[in-house]
């Protein structure tokens, strides 16, 4: 248990010297491996699985993924990728992908957060808000 | 129509606000109920969350990394990579009046078959104890009917009495017994049309139990028509271990509003001690940390923040209050065990039930020296504390004394007086189960044993005696039982009465 302890805070040690302007630095991150790789500190393993785990993370809050019903223009996908760049106060990596079943507008998800813009989801919306809604019978 | 068009318009103009924002994370790992999500950043302790096909989790472990959260219902079809949403909401269960009468699971979901719960009202499982300016002290008896129990460990309303004792000894029997008693109470008072009188509400927590003993007791309860005042809460054992750690706090929730609307109920947790097993079991599924016994380093603050929501509201606070009965089981009659003895820490005293007593033939088993009740003779009314200020004391000298008196035949008269009321005073307390006595009666026949009337029948016909004496004062006197149920104090007039009472029937008696 003391050993698992010691190679998360070792990992978040390691994670912490990794960040450059409250992000993480590819390089440094890169380096870090490397030297742990080559090393081969005690539970270097373990230490390299929670480093991993945490740069996984990490980088996941920097992924904006943008579903749309309709394929959308590279200008389109800049001017969203700055807009949500400018909200998260860093460089976010865009990925794109088509839905249909959306049926129209768009879904945005940047790390665990998620703007649903989309038709389906007004639609699923407005089916839960008729099913809340009383019956003029019953009023 | 107007509202209602309003109502619509509202909608639309939600709706035209068209982009939900919503915080969600992906499962990662999936077992036995508990799951280990990544991202919901920014999830709540104890907030619900919200899993594919409308089932529902509860987060418990909030890491740096992670979240872990327990499956409220059937996890069977959630897999890794399922997106989870988070709902701003705490875990909520129906309250109010239309749970009466019915049988629930920890989530407030009807289990009886009588349809859905009509119930408006919500309330957090969860919810901190009334502080100390909205407390009151304990003054008011719960009548559990069991004569060992009212005169000498008194329950007060807002009090927490442990019921403690090895398998099968009859610690559910008493707290059966003291709903039944509650019950019968609730049901004079509604045909007498007394205003004054409070009802006291019975929630009953099955946590761990066989199905077959809930549905026992859900028979005897039905059997003596105490339903209507009870509510059952059943996280059987072959429940899962969420709902079974869940269900207490459902039921403190449930009694809770009783107790804010300044009603006062009564809450039994059948047993804690397989509450506490549930717990470590989610404990140990969630990785955190075990401590004695495997226990996790919390499990005194899991029955600390529960038995603490029992309580006795001040005036100004609604005047209600919330009685707590939990039920701890011992093994072979080990009260110093990690559980046990947290548990008595907590509580206002404890019922400690022996099995010695039990196969010796004293039902109720309870062992006199190790029982307590700190609230005192503060919960008696005042013709019991007369009657029985000094019973406690003496029976626990003459169990010491029994114990010393199998050695030596000669014995001098003081002994051998304090042995034979001693004898009587166990005879006495012996009660059949499922049949609480009235605190008249109560008064009545410790008033015949404190003041010797029995010292010269031999101990076999002390029980006969009893009953005879019961009998004949129900039929004959009734004009007296219902005048110490009245005025709630043994006046000197009274006192004649009664000794008029005893001394006719014990004439007809001998004769």
């Amino acid at each position: 248990m003391k050993s698992r302890r010691d190679s998360r805070r070792t990992a978040r040690r390691l994670l912490r010297a990794c960040m450059a302007h409250g992000q993480l630095d590819g390089e440094r991150v890169r380096r870090t491996t490397q030297l742990l790789g080559a090393r081969k500190p005690r539970q270097g393993l373990a230490v390299l699985e929670e480093f991993a785990r945490l740069v996984r993370a990490e980088t996941a809050r920097w992924k904006l993924h943008v579903e749309s019903a309709a394929p959308l223009s590279a200008e389109r996908l800049a001017e969203i990728t700055t807009l949500l760049a400018a909200r998260a106060r860093g460089a976010v990596e865009t990925t794109a992908s088509v839905n249909p079943a959306l049926l129209g507008g768009l879904r945005l998800r940047l790390g665990s957060d998620v703007w649903d813009g989309s038709v389906a989801q007004r639609l699923r919306r407005l089916g839960s808000i008729s099913k809340n809604v009383a019956p003029i019978s019953a009023r | 129509m107007s509202t209602l068009l309003q109502e619509i318009e509202s909608q639309i103009a939600n709706l035209k606000t068209s982009v939900a924002k919503q915080n969600v994370g992906v499962v990662r790992e999936i077992g036995d109920g508990v799951a280990r999500i990544e991202g919901l950043s920014d999830v709540m302790l104890n907030e619900m969350i919200e899993f594919p096909g409308g089932l529902y989790g509860l987060a418990l472990n909030l890491e740096e990394t992670e979240v872990g959260a327990i499956i409220l219902g059937d996890y069977a079809h959630v897999k890794e990579g399922d997106e989870v949403k988070t709902t701003g909401r705490l875990l909520q269960v129906p309250v109010g009046r239309p749970l009466l009468g019915r049988v629930v699971n920890a989530l407030g979901q009807p289990l009886d078959g009588k349809g859905p719960v009509s119930s408006k009202d919500f309330y957090p499982v969860e919810k901190i104890a009334p502080g100390i300016i909205k407390r009151r002290g304990v003054s008011q008896p719960v009548q559990t009917g069991i004569m060992a129990i009212d005169a000498m460990i008194p329950i007060g309303r807002g009090q927490r009495e442990l019921i403690i004792g090895d398998r099968a000894t009859g610690k559910t029997t008493i707290a059966v017994d003291t709903i039944i008693n509650q019950a019968r109470l609730n049901r004079a008072a509604e045909t007498a049309g007394d205003r004054d009188a409070r009802p006291l509400y019975c929630i009953y927590v099955a946590v761990g139990q066989k199905n077959s003993s809930i549905a026992r007791t859900i028979g005897v309860l039905e059997a003596e028509g105490a339903m209507p005042w009870t509510i059952i809460i059943a996280a059987s054992a072959s429940d899962t271990a969420t709902n079974q750690y869940l269900a207490p706090f459902a039921g403190a929730a449930m009694g809770e509003w009783f107790m804010d609307h300044g009603m006062d109920a009564l809450i039994v947790y059948d047993d804690l001690s397989k509450h506490a097993v549930a717990y470590r079991q989610v404990s140990l599924l969630l990785k955190r940390p075990s401590g004695r016994e495997a226990y996790p380093g919390d499990v005194f603050y899991l029955h600390s923040r529960l038995l603490e929501r029992a309580a006795r509201l001040s005036e100004k606070a609604g005047n209600g209050s919330l009685t707590a009965l939990p039920i701890i089981e011992t093994q072979a009659g080990d009260l110093s065990a990690y559980i046990p003895t947290n548990v008595i820490s907590i509580t206002d005293g404890q019922i400690f039930l022996e099995t010695d007593l039990f196969y010796q033939g004293v039902r109720p088993a309870i062992s006199v020296g190790t029982s307590v009740s700190r609230v005192g003779s503060a919960a008696q009314i005042k013709a019991m504390k007369q009657v029985a200020g000094k019973v406690k004391l003496e029976l626990a000298q003459y169990r010491e004394m029994a114990a010393f008196a199998q050695f030596g035949s000669d014995l001098d008269a003081k002994t051998r007086a304090l042995l034979d009321r001693g004898q009587r005073t166990v005879e006495v307390f012996k009660q059949v189960q499922y049949q609480p006595q009235p605190v008249e009666v109560q008064v009545l026949v410790l008033w015949a044993t404190t003041n010797g009337s029995l010292d010269d029948l031999p101990v076999e016909k002390v029980k006969a005696f009893q009953n005879g004496l019961v009998e004949f004062a129900a039929t004959r006197k009734a004009a007296l039982l219902e005048q110490i149920r009245r005025e709630r104090v043994l006046t000197d007039a009274l006192a004649a009465d009664l000794k008029a009472c005893v001394e006719e029937f014990k004439a007809g008696f001998k004769a």
